[in-house]
């Protein structure tokens, strides 16, 4: 075989790859290039001619009847307040359990930990009910504490959080610990810091975990009061009869919905690396 | 500053493993004390003992005239230097120093004062604004110093702080690190297994063997009078030759058979070690330095005997060079040599490369202008002065 059929050769299975490739990365985004599209159609255009990618006319009718027509600022403030709150305290307190159980050293911690480990098996649909029966029992349905307080601490949060910690070296802890500070500020001012990537990765998965939420809203709340973006544009989805179909007006707002996240994963990608680069000889 | 006691400090674990054993040590205020001994000694142990981070398990630790076992590390007024740095990496150099004086609620103004005052110690002034990952080794290990010494506290507690840099840097950090220490004059223990470290640093060397305490001394009486078969075979590089020998009387002298050799020994050694008398007809261990042996004739005075061989191999250092020599005579391979020598798990491997059985390699250290030959036949004058005896059932020296 000489070179020149090698270099063909080669160059072949790239293209061949490549296509592969380009192939699946369609399937992906078709349908989110689709609701962008959409979200631009009128809404017989949208109808007559669903997968079209090009809107004709185009038009961002279905932006501003969300605005005028529909509670939309309301349900993104909701789900602003929610997932804001969620997020914060549930990296606090996730990092916090996780700390305890990465290091310190209590009677039933490894049963505390297995309880967590097991509670990430179970589906979340099948606490649906309980959690409705909980937060009635506690008086707080129909605010945005019942909507809140339940999604406060996840199992894998901890888990993740308590992974890392343990990688951490333990003699920059002693080291602390020598230096004078107590258990608190150990977490608090050296390994919090140094914890960086986890809190970064836990930041973003339980800002979109909440911000997407549907279930736990449906069940810890009945006011419209208290609707947010997911339980408002579900509620777009099965909108009445003689309503039309409403592709458009639907599609606009996951359109708009999906842009916090997507910020968020463009803001916090740079920012996820190795905290801990420095504190030890390796 | 002050002094420091280990008085009867036991430390078993919660298998049952007894880390340190009985351990009695009395450091001096301002003295620098090295703990040295192979892995698994429990020096490393005992150190964090001292800084609060290993519960006592039995005795107690004194530092100046406090019990300290139940006081928490951060109130001990200690600093301890670890292996592997253990900078904060978040935090700048200027910040990594004085995060103690943070913990302490030292005033700003003065702690900066602090801080810049041992950046000029450690000569780290112009990367006060540095993070860890921005500086080298050595850099990080200057740090890790500065963090102990802006504290003024009552110990410095080192563990092994060296052995994370290569072999050049850490010459000169050893240098620095006992400068440091006489400039300051803190109460110093320093952990460490490599006995050169001890030896150049110390101004008394604890040898400690599985927990138990060997020998604490300074270091060149630990050199010129092991208390036993595992200090005689640990202090030393390279190490002292072991050899079986048998002591006879003849009339008043008495002879060391080692092999086919003789070597009569001096009136003077046996004043030194009357102990010996009792040894006669009975097997012991023969211990002979390297730079005990020599060409014959090069020695004033001490030819008294002489060892035949031949060279196996021959190592140039510049001014001198290591000659090995295959000898006629039994080696001593007890677990107190070859755990003096090397790690357990290598025992066995060394045990193979120093000896056939009936031959044995020793190590002379001679001068450069030795003419020796890998293969010649040899002639090793051996200095009957410096020749150090063990009772081979107890590895004690023979002494008195």
């Amino acid at each position: 075989m000489n070179d020149a059929t090698a270099v063909r050769r080669r160059q072949l299975r790239t293209a061949i790859s490549y296509s592969i490739l380009v192939a699946i990365a369609v399937v992906f985004i078709f349908p989110f290039v689709i609701a962008v599209a959409t979200a631009f159609k009128t809404e017989p255009n949208a109808t007559a001619d669903p997968l079209n990618l090009v809107p004709s006319p185009f038009t961002t009718e279905a932006f501003s009847q969300l605005y005028k027509d529909q509670d939309f600022l309301l349900w993104v403030q909701n789900s602003a307040i929610v997932t804001l709150s969620v997020t914060f305290l549930r990296v606090f307190l996730d990092s916090l359990a996780g700390y305890a159980l990465a290091r310190l050293r209590f009677r039933g911690r490894g049963a505390a930990f297995a309880t967590i480990v097991a509670v990430m098996a179970v589906p979340g649909v099948v606490l649906l009910i309980p959690k409705f029966l909980m937060i009635r029992q506690l008086g707080i349905y129909n605010t945005y504490y019942g909507m809140i307080i339940p999604l406060l601490v996840d199992a894998a949060g901890v888990f993740i959080m308590k992974n890392f910690f343990e990688s951490i070296p333990v003699s920059v802890e002693e080291s602390a610990r020598i230096d004078g500070a107590n258990i608190f500020q150990i977490y608090w001012l050296i390994v919090l810091p140094m914890a960086r990537p986890a809190l970064v990765t836990l930041f973003i998965l339980s800002f979109q975990g909440s911000w997407n939420e549907l279930a736990h809203f449906i069940v810890s709340a009945q006011s419209t009061s208290l609707n947010t973006l997911t339980k408002g544009v579900a509620q777009l989805a099965s909108g009445q009869l003689g309503s039309g179909n409403r592709y458009p007006l639907k599609l606009a707002a996951s359109v708009l919905m999906t842009i916090p996240v997507a910020v968020l994963f463009f803001f916090f990608q740079r920012r996820i690396m190795n905290a801990s680069s420095g504190a030890v000889k390796e | 500053m002050a002094g420091i006691t280990f008085d009867n400090v036991t430390k078993t674990y919660g298998d049952g493993f007894l880390a340190v054993s009985d351990l009695n040590l009395e450091v001096q205020d301002g003295e620098f004390v090295v703990l040295v001994g192979p892995s698994g000694c429990g020096k490393t142990t005992a150190l964090r003992m001292l800084a609060g981070l290993e519960e006592i398990s039995g005795g107690t630790v004194r530092i100046g005239e406090r019990m300290v076992n139940n006081v928490p590390p951060g109130d001990r007024d200690v600093a301890m230097v670890f292996q592997n740095y253990a900078l904060y990496p978040h935090m700048t150099v200027a910040e990594n120093i004085g995060f103690a004086l943070r913990m302490r609620k030292v005033p700003k103004a003065e702690a900066r004062k602090r801080i810049e005052e041992t950046a000029r110690i450690i000569g780290l002034v112009e990367h006060l604004d540095r993070k860890p990952r921005q500086l080298s080794g050595g850099q990080r290990q200057r740090v890790a110093m500065g963090r102990a010494i802006v504290r003024e506290p009552q110990v410095f507690l080192m563990d092994e702080p060296l052995s994370n840099l290569d072999a050049k840097l850490r010459v000169q950090m050893r240098a620095e690190i006992s400068r440091i220490q006489r400039q300051l004059h803190v109460t110093t223990v320093y952990v460490t297994h490599d006995q050169i470290e001890a030896m150049t640093m110390g101004d008394r060397v604890a040898v400690l063997r599985r927990g138990v305490l060997q020998q604490f001394d300074v270091p060149q009486r630990l050199y010129e009078r092991p208390a036993n078969l595992f200090v005689a075979s640990f202090i030393g590089s390279p190490a002292m030759n072991m050899l079986e020998g048998t002591l006879e009387l003849q009339g008043d002298a008495l002879i060391c058979r080692i092999g086919t050799a003789a070597l009569t020994l001096p009136a003077e050694v046996l004043a030194a070690r009357p102990g010996l008398a009792q040894h006669v007809g009975r097997p012991i261990a023969v211990g002979i330095r390297p730079e005990a042996l020599d060409e014959p004739g090069r020695r004033d005075g001490g030819d008294g005997g002489r060892l035949g061989g031949r060279v196996k191999a021959v190592e140039a250092l510049g001014p001198e060079q290591l000659v090995h020599v295959d000898v006629d005579a039994k080696p001593v391979l007890v677990e107190d040599v070859l755990e003096g020598l090397v790690e357990p798990e290598e025992a066995g491997d060394l045990a193979e490369i120093i000896t056939d059985g009936s031959r044995v390699t020793i190590v002379a250290r001679l001068d450069a202008s030795a003419s020796v030959r890998p293969d010649d036949p040899i002639e090793l004058a051996v200095d009957l002065r410096h020749l150090h005896f063990f009772d081979l059932g107890s590895g004690e020296a023979i002494g008195a």
